[in-house]
């Protein structure tokens, strides 16, 4: 910097003032370094062949005011992002960012973006601003949509991002207009260690950063604390007097004892200063992951997809060329870090980019490059990791805006036609369907390549949702062929079925099998989106015992199975919403166990984004910027260290949804136990001693074995084993591997109450009355006889019912009740179980409508009539409706014109969990008035049989009729469950609905159906 | 009102169909027929005297169970109970039953002993005035698919209005310490018994069940739910002692138990002696439970609800 320039900053620094409160940037003025700040940047081995991260760091030569101003090189005009420390802002009110900018080159065109995700939503307003050689500000106000936002600083556009540095200084944002610059807070604080250690180093040294920003000395007390991330426990802590100048910055060192594996915040607080703000330190503690030779058909473990963020494709990239996301550390850097995790194998091209995508190999034909794979084998090998490229992926499917084939290859494909019913509707129309000769040059080239260093391929990326089985298979054979060809020894996966989007994992597989399609693969993947865990609607080891049976009806040698891809590893949180795919470390365990117990050949769910803790901004949908080992890492860890290369032995399941797997390891035996379920308050009782018996928790911590053989369950899983045999005690034994399998087998779970109730207790009609019927589960590992009652509010029960529920078992029973209300208040079950009344509540809705033979019902300004003779249901509707719709062949019934029927045919029953899901009893129908004759109802009948089932229509100006008769033997019982729905549309697609019943969600909940009944 | 001699008895005018028939009654009577709803039912204007009443006569068959039903409503201002009168093989003999304001319907079980014609009596017995009701007396012989259910009719006394049908109060005790109450908390339904254990004149005052058939040589077991307001022991006692009179050794049998603040269920188990020669009374084959304070100087209202008596 020359003089002038320095004389022009100190006066700046002058007039500028220091005044901390109102700005909401932490370490604004990069005072403490780049403490609280991220750095993105794709790393691009045109002009960066060693792929060096050069992150942002601190300088002292220049700044606006203090002494450092924050540095970004970007030497190798790589496309980059800055993020700083999330804020909370109030949504709805004006803020304005601003922050000091220069660069070493002119005409720098920079993008300064608020960004924020939030439940899936972005907002990002943003500014783009030309920076040069001097220091100069740039602001823009904007009114906060969400709560929570980051900086986003990048450089460059589409015009070109020239080699450069820039530098960033006091960033602010303030509520209304711009004000002047001020930092943060008086006294801000950091702590700094490394990010990784291993528990057998004992200790871990980090140093406390301090920096008054403010014109006045200041001294206080400050604690350091370090908190266990997981359950929010204080492991440690220490108290320091600090004594700062205006304007000075110190660093005390400190050495904290490491108790455990785990993941720990550091966190600084003050004592006596009112003008505080403070960034916790972030360090894991793992174990140390001994990597040995593995074979991936024979060793389970850990494995990773890496897709989505881990390239960006040339076509993709700011600068027009492809590039590595490494984020705050080189590439070999997060291999590294993965290494040290235990991961073994990376699934290449989950989503997003795939280094091994067909527009990254051969961008132009017979131009082939691999330079991107082969930079990524080359990382993984040196790493101890194998890479599983996807071939195909989900290249096929090619959207107007973003095609994922090459052009070359597109316009030489074929457009997919017909279009297969059960794929996904955002595929429909777009799927473009390569020549078979071009896909076999494609894989034979790839492979060829390859060969050597990849030993497993996965043929596409479920190709159910764009490709029907004959479809899929065309190319499965070829792939296989071609493989075989150009290196025996390498394997294929296949099928790939998911059950994301809507997929059917099943009736994939049975169409690939019916085809004969099992010979061309070797192994068998899937992606059991709908059967997420063992508490799902489709467990997870239904799924896995469904699919292993299609296979083995099949195939004398059953096939393999991998779990190839589950971003989302619990129940609950709707799909790709942010809540789902925030996973916690006993979701990581909890799946990988199952895979590994259900004797899946391998199981690699989750992309990397969950391993990082996302420090500086949590309240963002996307973990897009953090490299923080994370609690989710520690559990991949002890995962690898104790599970890898297991073999599962047994399965034991003592009740109230707990489950254990035996497995062995080395020769000896290892389990594995949680409770899936939500019944809280559950111990499992095991006769053992805790001489004999390690338990650890799911970080390979021990904890000790209770004495009375009484482990409390929470919400993740324990792990227990033998204990070795005492070397220096001759008369000591380990239990060997069959007792400890019998040990487990007699363990036995109780709960605190003996019975739980499910959530959907439902009132039904009988006797021309009404019961409640409410299920229940029985806790206890016994029979349990029983009477069971309801009291509420408007309703009394008019009698206790008796039952004997087995052990573990369930029941749902109708409980007779007198209404004194239409919409009873607080209901609760009482339970006379073992001479004891038990209070359970109940969440009730208030009874579905009913219907009797000669009623009549409003839907909307349309009409509906029931009546009924001893053979037939007959419903009748008249519907007022002045814009029929048409017929459009293809159009899904309920976006025309139509009448919906949904029967349940036995509707009391009810189980614990999932009431709401359809049972085979459940049908629904579909009528519709302007369709072809003999196309006018469609049935989708359940279990049922409703060929029976006539319909009858007739349409005039101003609406149409319809009747709909039903055999009663059809039905069977005194009544159904039931709804009408009647679609409204116009000749494009549907306007509205009109529901006799249900708020519009008859179609996922048969709870929400009416009644009708026969006399 | 004209009084009435034991002798001025309704009598039956026609044969009992055994399956359950209502008794028609004669028209020389101070019983006036009203027909409601295609029901008959029967009224007095009693005057506390006399023992007016009405009586069906049946032919039964030998070793049987018959049950008499009958639903009444007194009006009086006293609690008098009725009774029942019976006369057959075994001899004659009284059964006291319990009587509301409200209407209720009553039941006992009688044994055929040796079979024959069997007359019963419902009769009201002598004390306070007031309009009296009744109807749908029925006779009918027990199936053995009774026998082996709850022989309480009420047992949860959702069909008992004012006063439970099954329970009588102890004859030594003044007023009315039985009564139907609302059920709060109960597991289901809405009524409880409610019984007011309170001495009087030095005496712990109880309750007691109608005679129950049973079966010499088999298993009883009584089940009750009860709470109280404060930790309260009571004496629940099975005994045989017919309505023809008490021969040979007394069969009775003792159970204590402490009622607690929170509903719990008690049971106990009786064990019918098979030795009819020792135990004479049971002959008549039937069982009654009294229940009462176990301490004589001790008070509490205690409820109870879902009771129960079967055969193991």
């Amino acid at each position: 910097m020359n003089y002038i320039t320095a004389i022009l900053c100190t006066a700046l620094t002058a007039i500028i003032s220091v005044q901390a409160g109102e700005n909401l940037v932490f370490n604004s003025g990069f005072e403490l370094g780049n403490a609280g700040y991220s750095c993105t940047k794709y790393l691009r081995p045109d002009t960066n062949p060693e792929l060096k991260y050069a992150g942002p760091v601190a300088d002292n030569a220049t700044r606006v005011t203090g002494k450092l101003s924050l540095r970004i090189p970007n030497r190798f005009s790589e496309e980059m992002q800055l993020y700083s420390r999330e804020v909370c802002l109030v949504p709805g009110r004006e803020y304005t960012a601003s922050l000091w900018m220069k660069s070493d080159i002119e005409h720098l065109v920079v993008n300064v973006i608020m960004f924020s995700i939030a439940k899936g939503k972005w907002d990002t307003p943003r500014r783009d601003f030309e920076v040069g050689r001097e220091w100069k500000r740039f602001s823009f106000t904007f009114t906060a949509a969400h709560e929570y936002y980051s900086f986003r600083v990048g450089m460059g556009d589409r015009n070109g991002l020239p080699a450069c540095d820039l530098w960033l200084d006091n960033l602010q944002i303030n509520k209304g207009p711009l004000r002047d610059y001020e930092p943060c807070a008086d006294i801000e604080a950091t702590t700094t260690s490394p990010n990784l250690v291993l528990l057998e180093d004992g200790k871990l040294s980090c140093n406390v950063e301090l920096v008054n920003n403010s014109a006045n000395a200041s001294s206080a007390k400050m604690a350091l604390d370090i908190i266990n991330d997981g359950n929010g426990e204080k492991s440690f802590s220490k108290l320091f007097d600090f004594n700062l100048k205006p304007g000075e910055r110190t660093s005390i060192p400190c050495q904290i004892p490491l108790n455990g594996y785990g993941a720990y915040l550091a966190q600084t607080t003050s004592i006596g200063t009112q003008s505080f703000n403070s960034l916790p330190g972030y360090f894991a503690v793992i174990g140390n992951y001994e990597r040995k030779n593995i074979d991936l058909d024979k060793t389970f473990c850990v494995g990773l997809n890496n897709g989505s963020g881990y390239f960006i494709a040339h076509d993709r990239s700011l600068t027009g060329t492809s590039g590595y996301l490494a984020v705050d550390h080189d590439v070999d850097a997060h291999f590294a870090l993965l290494a040290k995790m235990g991961c073994r194998l990376i699934r290449d091209g989950a989503s997003g980019c795939s280094a091994f995508s067909w527009r990254m190999c051969e961008p132009k034909e017979g131009e082939f490059k691999f330079q991107i794979g082969d930079r990524l084998l080359e990382l993984s090998e040196r790493h101890g990791m194998k890479v599983m490229p996807i071939l195909g992926g989900s290249d096929f499917i090619n959207p107007p805006k973003e095609p994922n084939l090459p052009e070359w290859l597109k316009n030489k494909s074929k457009k997919q036609d017909p279009i297969p019913v059960d794929i996904i509707q955002t595929a429909k129309g777009n799927v473009y369907l390569p020549p078979l000769e071009l896909w076999r040059k494609f894989i034979r080239e790839t492979v060829t390549h390859c060969k050597g260093k990849v030993s497993h391929y996965e043929i596409m990326n479920e190709p159910n949702l764009f490709l029907s089985p004959t479809e899929y298979l065309e190319y499965l054979k070829a792939a296989n062929e071609e493989i075989r060809g150009a290196d025996p020894k390498a394997k294929t996966v296949g099928f790939c079925a998911t059950g994301d989007l809507g997929g059917n994992v099943d009736n994939f597989m049975n169409g690939c099998i019916k085809q004969k399609g099992l010979p061309y693969a070797d192994i068998v993947s899937f992606h059991p989106y709908d059967a997420r865990d063992l508490k799902a609607i489709l467990p997870a080891d239904k799924q896995i015992d469904g699919i292993k049976a299609m296979l083995s009806e099949n195939q004398e040698n059953r096939l393999p199975l991998w779990n190839t891809e589950l971003f989302f590893l619990f129940s609950g949180p709707e799909h790709n919403s942010y809540e789902a795919g925030v996973c916690q470390p006993q979701h990581i365990a909890m799946r990988f166990l199952t895979d590994l117990g259900e004797g899946l050949g391998q199981s690699l769910p989750l992309p990397h984004q969950p391993l990082w803790k996302p420090l500086l901004n949590p309240h963002t949908d996307e973990n897009i910027c953090n490299s923080l080992p994370s609690a989710n890492f520690v559990a991949y860890n002890a995962l690898a260290r104790l599970f890898e290369g297991a073999k599962p032995l047994d399965k034991i399941r003592w009740g109230n949804d707990t489950i254990c797997y035996v497995y062995e390891k080395d020769g000896r035996p290892l389990a594995a136990f949680w409770n899936y379920g939500d019944t809280k308050e559950l111990k499992l009782k095991l006769e053992a001693k805790s001489s004999d018996l390690q338990l650890f928790d799911l970080f390979g911590n021990e904890i000790s074995f209770p004495e009375d053989g009484i482990i409390k369950f929470g919400p993740a899983p324990f792990y227990l084993t033998t204990k070795a045999k005492a070397w220096f005690n001759l008369l000591s034994s380990e239990m060997s591997t069959t007792n400890f399998d019998a040990m487990l087998k007699n363990g036995q779970v109780e709960a605190e109450l003996p019975v739980a109730v499910g959530t959907g207790a439902r009132f039904v009609p009988q006797n021309g009355g009404w019961a409640l019927v409410v299920p229940f589960r029985n806790c206890t590992g016994r029979d349990l006889p029983g009477k069971i009652g309801v009291r509420g509010e408007g309703l009394v029960g008019a009698e206790s019912v008796s039952f004997t529920v087995p052990a573990n078992g369930e029941l749902a029973i109708a409980v007779p009740v007198k209404l004194k209300t239409e919409t009873p208040g607080p209901v609760s079950a009482k339970f006379a179980l073992d001479g004891k009344i038990w209070t359970l509540p109940l969440k009730i809705k208030p009874p579905g409508k009913l219907l009797r033979p000669g009623d009549s019902a409003r839907l909307g300004s349309s009409s509906m009539n029931v009546s009924c003779n001893d053979k037939t249901l007959k419903i009748s509707f008249a519907v007022n409706d002045t814009s029929p719709s048409g017929y459009v062949a293809g159009r899904e019934p309920w976006e025309q014109d139509c009448i919906e029927l949904f029967i349940d045919a036995n509707p009391e029953f009810n189980q614990v969990k999932y009431p709401e899901t359809y049972t085979d009893k459940v049908a629904r129908l579909f009528v519709m008035p302007y369709a072809p004759e003999g196309q006018r109802m469609v049935l989708k009948p359940g279990g049922l049989d409703l060929s029976g089932v006539t319909v009858a229509t007739a349409t005039q100006a101003g609406g149409y009729t319809a009747e709909v008769e039903i055999p009663l033997a059809a039905l069977g019982g005194t009544g159904i469950g039931f709804e009408a729905q009647i679609d409204d549309a116009d000749t494009v697609k549907r306007q509205s609905s009109a529901n006799w019943n249900s708020n519009g969600d008859a179609y996922k909940n048969r709870l929400s159906f009416g009644f009708i009944t026969f006399k | 009102m004209r009084k009435l001699s034991l002798v001025s008895l309704l009598s039956m005018s026609a044969a009992l169909n055994l399956a359950a028939a209502s008794v028609s009654l004669n028209a020389n009577t101070e019983w006036k027929s009203v027909d409601t709803e295609g029901i008959k039912t029967y009224a007095i204007d009693y005057d506390g005297k006399g023992w007016p009443g009405f009586f069906p006569q049946v032919d039964t068959g030998p070793g049987e169970f018959y049950k008499v039903r009958w639903m009444m409503k007194s009006q009086r201002t006293g609690d008098e109970p009725q009774t029942l009168a019976i006369e057959g093989s075994l001899g004659k003999g009284t059964l006291n039953c319990p009587v509301s304001k409200e209407w209720n319907t009553y039941s006992a079980y009688v044994f055929s002993g040796n079979g024959g014609p069997f007359k019963f009596r419902i009769y009201l017995n002598p004390g306070s005035a007031g309009k009296v009701e009744a109807k749908n007396v029925e006779v009918s012989k027990v199936s053995t698919e009774e026998l082996s259910g709850n022989l309480l009719s009420d047992g949860d006394f959702e069909h008992s209005a004012g006063s439970p049908v099954d329970w009588l109060k102890d004859g030594r005790v003044k007023g009315s310490p039985i009564s139907i109450v609302r059920s709060e908390d109960f597991i289901s339904g809405e009524r409880s018994m409610a019984v007011e254990f309170k001495p009087q004149d030095g005496n712990a005052i109880g309750i007691q069940s109608p005679q129950l058939p049973v079966e010499p040589g088999k298993v009883y077991e009584f089940n009750f739910w009860a709470k109280a307001g404060r930790e309260f022991v009571i004496n629940v006692d099975t005994q045989a002692w017919p309505p023809y009179g008490h021969k040979g050794t007394h069969f009775w049998k003792r159970d204590t138990f402490k009622i607690t603040t929170e509903w719990k269920q008690y049971s106990l188990k009786a064990s019918i002696p098979s030795d009819l020669v020792q135990y004479p009374d049971l002959a008549a084959k039937t069982v009654y439970i009294g229940i009462s304070a176990a301490a004589k100087d001790q008070e509490e209202k205690v409820l109870f609800d879902d009771m129960s008596f079967k055969r193991l």
